[in-house]
């Protein structure tokens, strides 16, 4: 029809019906073409993602991680049609996976350090990701655990710098930052003054080798600080050192910058951390990639890309400490990491 | 040498909402590598400094108050802590012996500040009995102490009955495990001042101690017979039940020898013989991060032996100086004869007035004294703008002394209180601090001590407050039941009455108002306070002699015997003291309080205090009025000033100098009119670390502008307590 009203547009040689008609031909020329390309794209992900999730446990924080996963999915398959239509996610523990569970997944995702030996043990290795791998303070991640390093892997620790970013923004103006780890697990001298430079901050560290010195270390670090950094070591920050350490520090007016949520709850001024949600959008950022991409991205362990920044006002209220929103705080760390 | 701003240490903290916990340090595995799980990054944590836990910022508080801490502890060089408490604004100190001492703020005490409120660890050490603080008996030794917070101004809305002038809140130091191991202190020094103080802490699972003892001795002032030894043994005991609760154990006893008196026949020389011991547990249970609970039980005991016999009747007759010109024999029947107007001899004086030829005995301060206390708190943070802490408590004193009270037994009063305050934060720049407490004593009616306080803070650094706060101080058990008689070889024997009780007293009630400024710069490490105030005291308990009151008539009916026995009471004392609520005080004035630190090696600290006091207290009755008055004017300093000054150099020598300046004031009762004082003290001290251990060594020279007078001036009574420069050497070691 429209084709037989463009030539008779032609033959009669009016000018209004022959714009009318090249509009009409564009608009048809325009469809057909979305039709054939999307033909094609069609054609090369008909085919359904499958995507395994391995817990490392049965923590209701996988199961967080792995419904956040899903919603950045769908949000993500929403915004771009062009690469998912479908996506099967399941998740699963080891010892409840099924016998064949390796052979017919797209992309392998493990939640844990338990859930990545688990896949490695099974020598997959391939289209995965490990995801919330804690990482000793002590360790570059550069030549960190061999497992990781092939792969996709994100620590569930923050960088030195960005957690020192939040401790001086935490000092109310102070620049010392003390901080106490196991001799064994101190950050290496060179990372600790790149991160004075880059700051502009004063690192103490103290080491603590044995229990019987905790008590004094800190007692002294704490004379030569204006915000005590916890760094993520068990042996230093654990149940039944915390009392103690938030205790100390509150008596001498020193505020703790912590490393979870929970800290910050127990007493801590602040915490740079990355949530569930957090970890979940890091995930698909670079499932995505591994879908949608022919050749596999540049692998090895990472630290995470998001985070969040928790306050306890009540602290801070009382350390005299102004602090802004949690948001900003994390806008302000955002901005400093900028290159 | 760095210059480093340290911007923390000008944030003081009030703590009244404090409460510590304890456990001990504990490194999960020494071995340093184990791998850490998921679970301890999102896994729950016990919650440690939960809101209701946590203190005020000086910002937020509604009054003024000044911090002594560890750092200014140790440049002052203080040994105790009366000498710490001249460094407040507004502060008098009086030594009224060598070890013993007085301290008030705003003037108008003697030997016992009773309007002053004193709490250890939450423990109120105020002595029932007979008001004030027996400093020299607590104890606790100055390194012990992490901070002490004095409220300068009432603050009964908190605190209660007795938070009167101000609040001395001293917080010990660490808690147990803080500072595992062994420390020792020695002093030794001029007045034969020799001290000897050593702790120890650890921990067993989650039960943390820490044990100290103490003894130590000094010769006190040059012209008095003042020397003391004390001895004391202390226990903080911390039990860690689960995430949600802990109980505290502390208990400590002193023993003390006081000497005393001066020459008088009634107060002449001897030793005081002072007991005291407390216990104290408190269980805390965290409901919730926002909801705590607290209750606590203390006991404090006190007693001080004190019992003086004078030489028989007929050596003291002998002794009399108008007596002087007639032959040693016959004084005792010239001055029966003289009593009695020519009637008795001294045998039939003793006879007809029921009298044997025995020692008079009396005693000032011989007493016992218990306080038991029960209290409940609960402290919530019902929303982040509103944190509410109330309570109520339950409180019984006894005191018991027949040589006070003239009866074997115990006086008790009990007491209930509820209290309840709040903080609320209208909005950032706006803080309101509302609250009250009703308390109610046996025998007395219920009174109310309400405070409003309202803090803006203009900027970050720059807070106005203003605050009104009423406060009561109890009469004493001593103020509302002495009966001190002048007794013949023993208690009970009436002969002369030297105070008595007259009445049911009120209590004297302050209304306190404030203007405050507080400047916090961290950048530059200053805080500066300032407080404008006025404060009207009514209803003032005031000691006077009463020439009305009789003296016991020992069962006489003889008209003779009887107006002899008057007339020889009247040669002991005519009338007797006694107290009564008359009188009243104004006192207007300003307050600086500067902490300066502009490098963690640098301190400086400031305090001045002008205050214009007036007002008047009954002074005389006679035939039931009041003949005269006394003008209370020069019962305060005018001015008190203090600067403490340290810089610690890079080798860990570290030099600190104290000046205080109270400008000339009456010390109450028996005290005199002490002259300006001031006193200037230098310490040196070198820090040093050998392996395994920290020590210190230090040389503190105090009054090293000797010569002034401290509390007794009274050159007649050969009676001047007169500080001289002395040295002391001091050394710690801790072993880790």
């Amino acid at each position: 029809m429209f084709t037989n009203g463009k030539l008779t547009a032609l033959q009669t040689g009016n000018t209004l019906s022959v714009l009318g008609r090249f509009c009409r031909v564009l608009l048809l020329l325009f469809l057909a073409q979305h039709f054939i390309v999307g033909y094609v794209y069609s054609q090369d992900i008909e085919r359904q993602q499958n995507i395994l999730i391995i817990k490392s446990g049965k923590a209701t924080v996988y199961d967080k991680v792995v419904s956040a996963i899903e919603h950045y999915f769908i949000l993500y398959c929403g915004n771009h049609p062009d690469i998912c239509t479908e996506t099967d996610i399941t998740s699963s523990i080891p010892t409840d996976l099924k016998p064949e569970w390796s052979g017919h997944n797209d992309l392998i995702i493990t939640l844990g350090t338990k859930a990545a030996k688990f896949t490695r043990n099974h020598g997959v290795s391939k289209k995965t990701i490990h995801a919330m791998i804690p990482m000793l303070p002590n360790r570059n991640p550069n030549i960190s655990d061999g497992i990781f390093q092939e792969t996709d892997t994100i620590y569930l620790n923050q960088p030195l710098e960005r957690s020192l970013r939040l401790a001086k923004l935490s000092t109310g103006g102070g620049k010392r930052i003390g901080i106490l780890v196991h001799k064994n697990n101190a950050p290496s001298e060179s990372i600790l003054r790149r991160s004075e430079n880059n700051l502009g901050v004063t690192i103490t560290l103290a080491e603590v080798e044995d229990s019987k010195e905790l008590g004094s270390k800190l007692g002294k670090l704490l004379g030569r600080s204006d915000a005590l950094l916890a760094l993520p070591d068990a042996n230093i920050h654990n149940r039944k050192t915390i009392s103690n350490i938030l205790t100390s520090t509150y008596r001498k007016q020193v505020p703790v910058v912590g490393f979870s949520a929970a800290y910050v709850k127990a007493g801590a001024i602040s915490a740079v951390h990355s949530t569930p949600d957090d970890i979940a959008r890091h995930i698909v950022d670079l499932s995505t990639s591994h879908l949608s991409a022919k050749n596999d991205l540049i692998k090895g362990p990472k630290y995470p890309k998001y985070f969040s920044v928790s306050v306890n006002r009540k602290v801070a209220r009382s350390l005299g400490i102004k602090l802004p929103s949690e948001t900003r705080l994390r806008d302000q760390i955002i901005a400093g990491e900028a290159p | 040498m760095q210059l480093l701003i340290h911007p923390l240490r000008y944030r003081r903290l009030l703590s009244s909402l404090v409460v510590l916990p304890a456990i001990c340090f504990q490194i999960g595995n020494a071995a340093g590598s184990d791998p850490i799980s998921e679970d301890y990054f999102f896994g729950e944590l016990p919650v440690v400094l939960s809101a209701t836990r946590l203190s005020q910022s000086l910002a937020d508080t509604p009054t003024a108050m000044t911090i002594i801490d560890k750092e200014m502890i140790r440049a002052s060089g203080s040994r105790n802590i009366p000498d710490l408490l001249r460094l407040v604004p507004g502060f008098a100190v009086g030594f009224y012996s060598g070890s013993r001492a007085t301290a008030t703020y705003h003037g108008m005490a003697d030997q016992y500040a009773r309007d002053m409120q004193v709490l250890i660890d939450g423990r109120s050490v105020y002595d029932p009995a007979f008001g004030g603080v027996a400093w020299a008996d607590m104890p606790i030794e100055v390194d012990e102490i992490a901070r002490i917070e004095v409220i300068r101004g009432p603050n009964a809305a908190a605190y209660g009955s007795n938070s009167f002038a101000g609040v001395v809140n001293i917080i010990t130091t660490d808690h147990p495990a803080d500072r595992p191991g062994a420390m020792l202190k020695t002093i030794i020094g001029e007045g034969n001042a020799r001290k000897i103080y050593g702790r120890y802490a650890d921990s067993i699972g989650d039960f943390a101690y820490r044990i100290s003892a103490n003894y130590e001795e000094y010769d006190g002032f040059e012209e008095r017979e003042d020397s003391a030894d004390t001895r004391w043994f202390n226990f903080h005991g911390e039990q860690t039940l689960d995430n949600d609760d802990t109980v505290e154990f502390r208990v400590g006893f002193s023993r003390g020898n006081y000497g005393e008196g001066w020459s008088d026949i009634f107060q002449q020389t001897r030793v005081l013989n002072n007991r005291y011991n407390f216990q104290q547990i408190a269980w805390t249970h965290q409901q919730s991060p926002s909801n705590e609970f607290r209750l606590q039980f203390y006991h404090n005991y006190q007693q001080i032996e004190d019992s003086y016999r004078s030489p028989i009747i007929s050596d003291i007759i002998k002794g009399l100086d108008d007596l002087q010109g007639f032959p040693e024999p016959i004084r005792p029947d010239i001055f029966a004869l003289g009593l009695s107007g020519g009637n008795y001899n001294f045998q039939m004086f003793l006879d007809e007035l029921k009298l044997t030829d025995s020692p008079l005995t009396l005693s000032w301060l011989g007493f016992e004294s218990d306080r038991y206390d029960l209290e409940f708190q609960q402290t919530l943070q019902t929303s982040d703008n509103l944190r509410l802490v109330w309570g109520a408590g339950a409180r019984q004193d006894q005191g018991k002394s027949v040589w006070i009270f003239h009866q074997r037994d115990s006086i008790t009063r009990d007491q209930l209180r509820l209290f309840a305050n709040a903080e609320w934060h209208i909005s950032p720049a706006w803080v309101v601090n509302a609250g009250g407490m009703v308390e109610r004593f046996e025998d007395k009616d219920p009174f109310f001590s309400p405070r409003l306080a309202i803090n803006h803070h203009m900027d970050q650094h720059n807070t106005i407050r203003a605050s009104a706060s009423r406060a009561y101080r109890m009469p004493t058990l001593l103020e509302d039941h002495i009966n001190l008689v002048v007794f013949l070889d023993e208690p009970l024997n009436d002969v002369n009455t030297w105070v008595l009780a007259t009445g049911n007293l009120d209590p004297q009630s302050i209304d306190s108002f404030e203007l405050g400024y507080l400047g916090s710069f961290p950048e530059a490490g200053l805080t500066l306070d300032l407080k404008l105030f006025h404060e009207k005291i009514d209803n003032v308990i005031n000691e006077f002699r009463n020439f009305d009151i009789p003296d016991p008539d020992r069962g006489l009916t003889d008209p003779i015997a009887l107006a002899t026995l008057n007339n020889f009471s009247d040669l002991v004392q005519e009338g007797a003291d006694t107290y009564i609520n008359s009188g009243e005080a104004t006192i207007n004035g300003l307050e600086v309080n500067l902490d300066f630190r502009p490098t963690p090696r640098d301190l400086i600290f400031l305090g001045y205090g002008y205050a214009n006091t007036y007002g008047q207290e009954a002074f005389l009755i006679l035939d039931g009025t009041v003949q005269s008055r006394n003008d209370i004017s020069d019962n305060a300093a005018s001015h008190t000033f203090s600067i403490l000054g340290s810089h610690r150099f890079d080798s860990g020598i570290q030099i600190s100098s104290a000046y205080y300046y109270v400008g000339e004031m009456i010390w109450g009762s028996e005290g005199d009119l002490v002259p300006t004082f001031r006193r200037w003290d230098v310490r040196l001290g070198k820090q040093f670390t050998l392996p395994g251990m920290d020590g210190e060594i230090a040389l503190i020279g105090q009054n090293l502008n000797g010569g002034h007078v401290d509390f007794f001036n009274a050159p007649n009574r050969d009676l001047v307590n007169r500080w001289e420069t002395r040295f002391f050497l001091q050394a710690s070691l801790g072993f880790r």
